[in-house]
């Protein structure tokens, strides 16, 4: 067969992201209303899980810090929506902004001292974290409801939305699962990306480079907690009942396998890996109710060996496989410096002579091609005159 | 005042001295080379310069600011840049990206500005892009600016060092064996290309390099070390007449 030639940011390369991703939206959109409210509600979960899954793959995957204790930050997100729903009059975005403050700042707190371990070694500390949830959760009974944990209301569709409840819940998550993938993209796509996978891979290089360790990995921390938190939010409000027994060290377990089959240091991952931890025990155990979870051993083992970059490296190896992606010439070229605003901190972009020539848009990566405005100019002369 | 001045520095590990009250000094635009048999102490004093190990006495002045009290990931944005002997790439990023890094310490975007992507970010990331292509097209790299670093030619990644470094606008460069693993056309490009960014960036050049033609043709001053100890320092011309390097590089003649 042969390979199709794509150039990256070209007409034909961008319409197909664009259909691929339209078709995704549409599909995410008509979910519910294609399956039954049981499998709806599935889904919803799946949603929730894919921003826990996501918020431990910014921090395992991206600056390499293994944490076995994200059961944590899943738990006190679901205690600040459950108790403020309990206590509190309050309305319905204001407990998604404070589970992710309050786990934000926990993860920032905790990233401090994990600074000084790595590996297998943060990994157990994490581990203590998963352990002591469950108990924890038991003993400040007042607060939490102790073993037998808070029930709340999930919320009802209102009448203007002509939406049953499993539809409006599962539209709910959709549109924070949305807001949360696309923070998370915005950040690992850029300068403040880059420095995070340095760090991981080779942290006395990015040190040379001017990276501090300590900023990449507790800033992740924390917003990785936080991201954590906003899912533990709407795990409460889809489940509507908040107890000890669902935060276990397996759940934490569950996320990192989820992080591992969806592929490490992707964004995507994170979907097709909560689909997997949501949806393989079920299966597995319904092949043999008394097998199910050696069952899903085995195929996390299989998946391992068969794709060990998981969902995300077998669909780029697919990619490999049918196209070419070129990059486009007149990026190899140099386009010399642009004359921006951050020139202030750029003085070779100050000493550039102005041509008052406009570079090409559409011709650009995609990423930046939205960037392109008219006003903007770019330099042809010498890069560093001065 | 000499750009770079190393005075009386040691260093030890447990005992043992990998350095010895060695002191020189580099002038701003010079090439010193400096040379001397494996395990004379050249990558421990680049590692001190960069603040990866902490000498046991003695200082380093850059610029005329003591060395000593900055840490480590703030020597880039003083002036300072370097290149690892065994490569010290980013493996899952491409070359570009690994340039960027380069670029981190003129970088205003935090992780707060990034996570909403406010348009200040984008016109940075735009600005920081084009320059760091214009310095792969520089160094003949442009073709492979989009490929991961793992997988590309040593020769090619030892470019790709040296534009990392570039990117960090550095007044002083520390290359650590830049002809190391490469083939013999290689070496003498190697030599071309460091007088050449010389030129053009205006820099001054700290070299530790095997290759003897290569020194002593590019360097504009050598400095010796055998066993943690400077045992000579002059013009390339005389050092190579010197006979306590000649005794360090052949061994003892008794």
């Amino acid at each position: 067969m042969k390979k199709l030639t794509l150039t990256r940011g070209g007409t034909a390369h961008r319409t197909i992201m664009l259909v691929t991703v339209l078709v995704l939206v549409a599909v995410a959109l008509y979910l519910p209303h294609y399956y039954a409210p049981y499998r709806v509600f599935q889904f919803t979960e799946v949603l929730v899980f894919a921003i826990a899954v996501l918020s431990l793959n910014l921090l395992t995957g991206y600056t390499g810090q293994i944490s076995l204790g994200h059961s944590f930050f899943f738990a006190i997100g679901a205690y600040t929506t459950a108790v403020m729903f309990r206590d509190l009059d309050v309305a319905f975005v204001i407990p998604f902004v404070v589970a992710f403050v309050v786990a934000f700042v926990v993860g920032f707190l905790i990233g401090i001292p994990a600074l000084r371990l790595s590996g297998v070694y943060l990994a157990l500390v994490t581990i203590a974290l998963a352990v002591i949830t469950p108990p924890l959760l038991t003993r400040f009974e007042g607060l939490t409801g102790g073993s037998q944990g808070i029930n709340i209301d999930t919320p009802t569709a209102p009448a203007w939305s002509g939406l049953a409840d499993d539809q409006w819940l599962y539209y709910i998550c959709l549109v924070v699962a949305a807001v949360v993938f696309l923070l998370a993209r915005n950040l690992v796509r850029g300068g403040v990306g880059l420095s995070m996978t340095a760090v991981r891979d080779n942290e006395l290089a990015a040190r040379t480079m001017g990276v501090n360790p300590a900023v990449p990995k507790t800033r992740t921390f924390a917003y990785s907690a936080g991201f954590a938190g906003v899912a533990g939010a709407l795990y409460t409000l889809v489940v509507g009942l908040v107890a000890p027994g669902s935060f276990t060290i397996i759940l934490a377990i569950n996320l990192l396998v989820g992080t591992v089959v969806g592929g490490m240091a992707t964004i995507a991952g994170a979907v097709f890996g909560a689909a997997f931890i949501g949806f393989v025990p079920v299966y597995t155990s319904g092949i043999n109710p008394a097998l199910g979870g050696v069952i899903y051993g085995a195929v996390v083992i299989l998946i391992m060996f068969v794709m060990p970059g998981g969902v995300m490296g077998l669909a780029r190896r697919i990619r490999g496989w049918l196209v070419t992606l070129e990059e486009p010439a007149d990026r190899r070229r140099a386009s010399g410096t642009g004359q921006t605003e951050t020139a202030g901190s750029l003085p070779a972009a100050r000493a550039g002579a102005v041509d008052g020539g406009t570079e090409q848009s559409g011709t650009t990566d995609p990423g930046t091609a939205q960037d392109d405005r008219p006003g903007e100019q770019t330099t042809t002369g010498d890069r560093r005159e001065n | 005042m000499p750009l770079l001045r190393v005075s009386d520095l040691t260093v030890s590990f447990d005992g043992v001295v990998a350095l010895e009250q060695a002191s020189f000094d580099v002038e701003e635009g010079q090439v010193c080379g400096l040379i001397g048999p494996n395990g004379a102490g050249k990558t421990t004093l680049f590692n001190c310069i960069s603040r990866i190990y902490q000498p046991t006495s003695g200082a380093i002045e850059f610029d005329g600011k003591s060395v000593l009290s900055v840490p480590s990931h703030r020597i880039s944005a003083l002036g300072v840049a370097r290149t690892f002997q065994n490569l010290g790439l980013f493996d899952s990023q491409t070359v570009l990206q690994n340039v960027l890094v380069g670029a981190h310490h003129r970088m205003r975007a935090n992780f707060l500005t990034s996570v909403l992507r406010l348009p200040g970010v984008r016109r940075e990331e735009r600005a920081l892009r084009d320059e760091g292509m214009a310095l792969l097209v520089d160094l003949g790299l442009e073709s492979h600016a989009h490929q991961p670093v793992g997988g590309l030619p040593f020769g090619t990644l030892k470019r790709v060092e040296i534009a990392r470094a570039l990117a960090s606008r550095p007044r002083l460069m520390m290359m650590d064996e830049p002809a190391s693993g490469l083939t013999h056309a290689e070496v003498d490009d190697v030599g071309e290309l460091l007088l050449r960014i010389r030129a053009s960036f205006g820099l001054t050049l700290l070299l530790v390099e095997h290759h003897m033609s290569l020194v002593m043709g590019v360097s504009d001053k050598a400095v010796v070390l055998d066993f943690g100890r400077k045992i000579a320092e002059g013009p390339p011309s005389a050092v190579q007449q010197d006979p306590a390097v000649i005794e360090a590089y052949l061994g003892s003649s008794v």
